[in-house]
């Protein structure tokens, strides 16, 4: 009598699982949905930027003539240039037309144009921000590790309250801080000396001489994140029955961490670690401010103290999209990674 | 090899429970969990263990692989082929986990490491045992393709899960299996595949089973013998025909009456059914119900159901899990929409207004599986009583309703239980407490999902004769939605089998039950495990 | 009625029972008695100073002088006395902290709530808002306000709150998706209750023990924000906080001077308060945690 239904019985057992075909559709939709949130998450960013700074400021011959004395002809001759008689979705429409050009307008106070500002200076930041990063994720993740499997033990006490510690500093201040103690240890800012001489080794080791202490305090302030997800979400995953499993089919405790715990606990991780590279940009622009490492953040400070519109508009736009695109990436390769995400 | 020598010349058992007790210490004080627990099992018999949650079965088969976490205090001699399992050094304890004894583990879904192929987990204790073995012939002995081992655990399903675990247990050879609820949360028919995938391993391999579970139909029909743990303590042990058949302990005598055997008029409590001539209370026509699953794909729950409750019946809508019939009952509530076909009650169909709906709502109550989820932790029973109440301003005296509905639901007396939060309440008392909530509002129909599935055995009769009793009382008329045929022929007047969508057969319970016409019917009710006249499941059935 | 007398004694004695079990956790306690010692000394110090002392044009000490028994923090850039700075300088920052927290708490749970318990487009819109402004880097955006709106405490407040609400909203979102969940809910609308009945009589009272701890956590935030927004120079030009000293200190060449004693005190104070929130938020996630999650 079961005979008759087994086909049945097993359709339905097979239910959940995926064909390889359904499997590569669903994936292609997953990608093209994260790529259209990405487009429109842009798309947010251009708006926002275009109300901020175009908007709300009012009349931005007024802001660029401030302090001079000007005629009527001049203005109305600025205006129309500008394009500021036009309704605003025309002007916004135009601005959308600039920016797909490359085109992020004139700098107020340089008198150039502010892609090429921009451009000049993503290489110190990337610099600075990239290598901070990877060190204080590396830190972070085997510091949390260690701490979530000696729960309580004092080394888990001293690396969280550290951590803790770090994480309710000022960024700034702390870089302050180490400018005073060290003295004229390091250099107290810029990426190059003068006096340097020329060949490819003293200028790396010039610039790592600059980049000693930026990167020191973005560390510090950035890996303390990075270790309490890490430990909280090791800790979640220390209560999972599978390890327990993995116990009982005779692995060491070593072998439990290494092949399970941690595999497992990594991947939360390293989506928060993406989730907040928004403070990895907060602390570049921190830090690039107090060191005067002539990078990104650097350049939106001197935009922010003018106020410099036009270029503050072009480093929100530039700064922004890349943490959206740097999202859209790690969110695209979490789900290879992930097979729980994949499924999902 | 001593020991194998030993086992051989019959001077050890396979495995010796010898006055175990298991204590748990924590900041609230100790709690024994098992105590002076003997128990023998030799190869290639199978021992079943049977009781309710918290009797501490579970605590037993962890301490068979020394696997209790820290706070457990064990006393007495865990003896696994004669040797000192609690003796054991580290290494020794490792070299013999899997090795000699393994575990299929409670809930199969988090005993597998999500993010790592199924494949890989079943090869792990091999690698790290070094002992010789393929996954394919691992995977061919519990009837899964080989392909399955690339898929991850997700991919699975609750069978197919069960089924790796399993495998795994196999992957070293060991010639004792511990499987803990090894067939719980699945479906009869599913359920009745894994059984028979176990018992065939028991004939073939020799090996010694111990299989726990809280269901003793399920036990009767794979095991030799059975022991009944209650409170820590095993009260009763033989063989399990016997033990079931008469029962010494009455915890035995509970247990086993919640599992009753269809057909046997001492399970039979329905008394006074409804007469057929009255009008439907509440009738479905051509009722459709769909919605798409979390990957977008249109799925047709309920499809084409017609359907009739008169007043003072009790009807039970039987089948699988994914039969459609939780949808069914959530479109009869209003709580789901129907795509087509009308739900009428007393001749006028469901209202669409959200205030008509609430006036429905009064007539027709919902009661839940689980009362421990369904009663909000941090609402106390009168709260959850007068919930109803509140949301309707029902007039009259709150505290004397309350009062009145908890004591028809025999919560008595009332002012007792009115303070309490739902946590200091036993399974059963939940139960009650959500009925109350029910009756407050004077139903004429009460729709019960699963009413007694997550009770424990002992609880299962009181509820059952509750309902019962308030059919008589207040002339309630009852849909109950279940899984569990026995329960059907416990308490229904009339039986509707629902597989995929549809009513496949419906009419008086002695009539589905006892001549079941439809083949699904049929092949239900020969799933069913039974404590007596049933035959122990066939291998590869 | 003796329902609702029973009601009130209980929810007494569970608030007795969470001040019992925070009582016993030391870093909590350390934390709660300074904020309450700080608190205290930013209430306190009208009374106890003369505001007088804050003014350029009215002080006569030494710039730059080191701390003396006269001056026991030393003075500034235009010899005011750095202590008297710190202390004025509590005001702004608690102000400020709270005041974005409330704002930031305030949209984040209104958000999370609304997107969890309405499905359909309109929580997909709502989510799509709020996993914008997750990305998007806060301090940036927060530049971008303040540069724009007229300076004062108020754009600070706005900058702050308006960029750090996403955690919130997606907290408040996943708890109150997990209780939704829970068949109680079911039970609720099977009942007859409504989207206000599900909401005020099951939803809010769950998800609100999780809004005050990650309110705590948000204050602390917020003050290292507020001195970041004034250190780079947009805060209130008219009032003295430990973000605008700094600012001060780096634009008068602090740091070359070596003029440890007016950049240490404004940091520290940060830190301490921020720390002092941080392990009151810690203590009371331990204290209310396991009812958020067990729920038994």
């Amino acid at each position: 009598m079961t005979d008759a239904l087994a086909p049945a019985a097993d359709a339905h057992e097979t239910g959940p699982s995926r064909t390889g075909r359904s499997g590569a559709h669903a994936t292609l939709r997953h990608v093209a949905g994260r790529v259209g949130g990405a487009l429109l998450s842009l798309l947010l960013v251009v708006v926002l930027g275009f109300l901020l700074f175009r908007v709300v400021p009012g009349d931005p011959v007024v802001a660029m003539t401030r302090g001079r004395p000007m005629n009527a002809e001049l203005i109305a001759e600025m205006r129309a240039r500008f394009g500021l008689d036009d309704p605003l979705p025309v002007q916004f429409l135009e601005h959308l037309g600039q920016l797909v050009r490359g085109d992020l307008g004139t700098s107020y106070f340089y008198r150039r144009p502010v892609a090429e500002l921009i451009g000049e200076r993503v290489g110190p930041t990337l610099l600075l921000a990239g290598t901070s990063t990877v060190i204080a994720v590396a830190l972070g993740l085997w510091l949390g590790v260690r701490s979530a499997w000696r729960r309580a033990s004092r080394f888990d006490q001293i690396s969280t309250g550290v951590a803790l510690t770090l994480w309710a500093m000022p960024t700034f201040w702390l870089g302050l801080l180490l400018l005073v103690v060290t003295g004229d240890l390091f250099p107290s800012g810029g990426i190059r000396s003068s006096g340097t001489p020329p060949g490819l080794l003293p200028e790396i080791l010039d610039v790592a001489h600059h980049m000693v202490l930026p990167c020191l305090t973005m560390i510090a302030v950035v890996y303390a994140q990075y270790l309490l997800v890490m430990r909280s979400s090791l800790l979640e995953e220390m209560g999972a029955d599978y390890l327990i499993t993995a116990k009982a089919k005779g692995l060491r405790d070593d072998q439990v961490r290494r092949r399970h715990a941690v595999p497992n606990a990594l991947l939360p991780t390293v989506t928060q670690v993406f989730m907040h590279l928004g403070l990895v940009v907060s602390g570049a622009i921190t830090v690039e401010t107090v060191f005067s490492w002539p990078g990104l953040g650097l350049l939106t400070y001197e935009a922010l103290s003018g106020p410099d519109l036009p270029l503050l508009q072009g480093t929100f736009v530039v700064l922004a999209g890349a943490v959206i695109v740097m999202n859209l990436l790690a969110d695209l390769l979490l789900r290879v990674l992930d097979p729980r995400v994949r499924a999902s | 090899m001593s020991t194998r020598r030993e086992t051989e010349a019959g001077h050890g058992h396979l495995l010796e429970l010898r006055d175990l007790g298991v204590r748990y210490r924590s900041g609230r004080g100790d709690v024994q969990a098992v105590r002076g627990v003997n128990l023998t099992l030799d190869a290639g018999q199978t021992l079943g263990l049977a009781g309710e949650s918290g009797c501490g079965k579970s605590t037993v088969a962890m301490s068979v692989l020394r696997l209790l976490p820290p706070t457990a205090e064990v006393t007495g001699k865990v003896l696994l082929e004669g040797e000192d399992v609690a003796a054991m050094s580290w290494g020794r304890l490792r070299a013999v986990r899997w090795a000699r004894g393994s575990v299929v583990f409670q809930g199969a879904m988090h005993a597998l490491n999500p993010v790592r192929r199924v494949g890989e987990q079943i090869a792990e204790p091999m690698r790290v045992h070094g002992t010789d073995g393929s996954v394919a012939d691992l995977l061919a002995q519990v009837e899964l393709p080989v392909s399955r081992a690339r898929a991850y655990p997700h991919e699975l399903s609750g069978g197919q899960k069960q089924r790796v675990m399993i495998a795994m247990a196999l992957a070293c050879s060991p010639r004792l299996v511990v499987a803990d609820e090894p067939t719980t949360a699945l479906d009869v028919i599913v359920q009745k595949q894994v059984l028979g995938v176990l018992n065939q391993l028991v004939t073939e391999r020799g090996i010694g089973l111990v299989m726990i579970s809280h269901d003793l139909s399920v036990l009767t029909s794979t095991c030799d013998r059975l022991a009944v743990m209650y409170r820590g303590e095993v009260v009763e042990e033989g063989p399990a025909r016997e033990v079931v058949a008469s029962p010494r302990h009455e915890h035995t005598r509970a247990l086993a009456a919640a599992f009753p055997t269809v057909g046997d008029p001492a399970f039979r409590y329905a008394s006074t059914g409804a007469s057929a001539l009255t009008e439907p209370l509440l009738r479905t026509e051509g009722l459709r119900v769909s919605f798409r699953d979390r990957g977008g794909e249109l799925v047709r729950a309920v499809d084409g159901v017609d359907l009739e409750i008169r007043p003072r019946e009790i009807l039970a809508l039987v089948g699988q899990s994914g039969s459609g019939k939780t949808t069914l009952a959530r479109t009869l509530l209003g709580l789901q929409r129907a795509d087509s076909g009308r739900v009428l009650f007393d001749g006028a169909p469901l209202p669409t207004s959200s205030r008509g709906l609430r006036e429905y709502r009064r007539q027709v109550q919902l009661v839940l599986q689980d009362p421990t989820s369904a009663l909000n932790p941090r609402h106390s029973v009168y709260e959850a009583v007068a919930e109803g109440l509140r949301i309707h301003h029902t007039p009259g005296d709150e505290a004397a309703l309350v009062a009145d509905a908890l004591s028809r639901a025999e919560l008595r007396p009332p002012e007792e239980f009115s303070g309490s939060l739902p946590h200091e309440l036993s399974g059963g008392q939940r139960q009650r407490v959500v009925i109350a909530g029910a009756l407050a509002l004077g139903p004429r129909l009460l729709v019960a999902d699963e009413p007694v599935a997550s009770l424990d055995a002992s609880v299962r009769g009181e509820i059952l004769a509750l309902l019962l009793r308030l059919r008589d009382e207040l002339d309630l008329a009852a849909l109950v939605i279940t899984h569990d045929l026995g329960l059907a022929w416990n308490i229904a007047d009339r039986v509707a089998v629902m597989y995929r969508g549809s009513i496949v057969e419906q009419g008086p319970v002695e009539q589905v039950l006892l001549a079941p016409r439809h083949e699904y019917t049929r092949a239900l009710l020969s799933a069913v495990p039974t404590t007596s006249g049933g035959s122990p499941v066939e291998a590869g059935a | 009625m003796s329902g609702s007398s029973i009601v009130w004694r209980r929810r007494r004695s569970a608030a007795a029972g969470v001040w019992r079990e925070f009582r016993g956790n030391r870093g909590g306690l350390v934390g709660l008695v300074v904020l309450g010692a700080v608190v205290v000394l930013a209430l306190l110090v009208p009374l106890l100073t003369d505001e007088a002392g804050l003014d350029v044009t009215r002080v006569d000490a030494p710039l730059w002088a080191p701390p003396s028994a006269e001056h026991w923090l030393g003075t500034d850039n235009t010899g005011r006395d750095v202590l008297l700075l710190t202390w004025w300088g509590t005001r702004v920052s608690l102000v400020v902290g709270l005041a974005a927290t409330v704002l930031s708490v305030g949209i984040g749970s209104l958000i999370g709530v609304l997107a969890a318990h309405f499905g359909g487009w309109a929580s997909a819109t709502l989510l799509r808002v709020t996993d914008f402004f997750l990305v998007l880097p806060s301090l940036v955006l927060a530049i971008a306000l303040s540069t724009v709106l007229p300076r004062g405490l108020g754009t600070i407040v706005l900058a702050i709150g308006v960029t750090s609400w996403p955690s919130t909203a997606l907290l408040v979102r996943a708890q109150t998706l997990t209780i939704e969940g829970r068949p109680f809910i079911e039970r609720a609308r099977a009942l007859g209750g409504g989207h206000r009945h599900v909401i005020g009589r099951h939803v809010l009272p769950a998800v609100l023990p999780l809004v005050f701890v990650n309110t705590t956590l948000t204050v602390a935030s917020a003050i290292v924000a507020e001195s970041t927004l004034s250190f780079l120079g947009l805060g209130d030009p008219t009032r003295v906080s430990w973000g605008s000293m700094l600012h001060t200190a780096t634009v008068q060449g602090a740091v070359s001077k070596g003029a440890w004693w007016f950049l240490l005190p404004p940091g520290l104070g940060v830190v301490v308060v921020v720390l002092a929130f941080t392990s009151c938020g810690r203590a009371l996630e331990t204290v209310l945690d396991p009812r958020l999650r067990g729920e038994r």
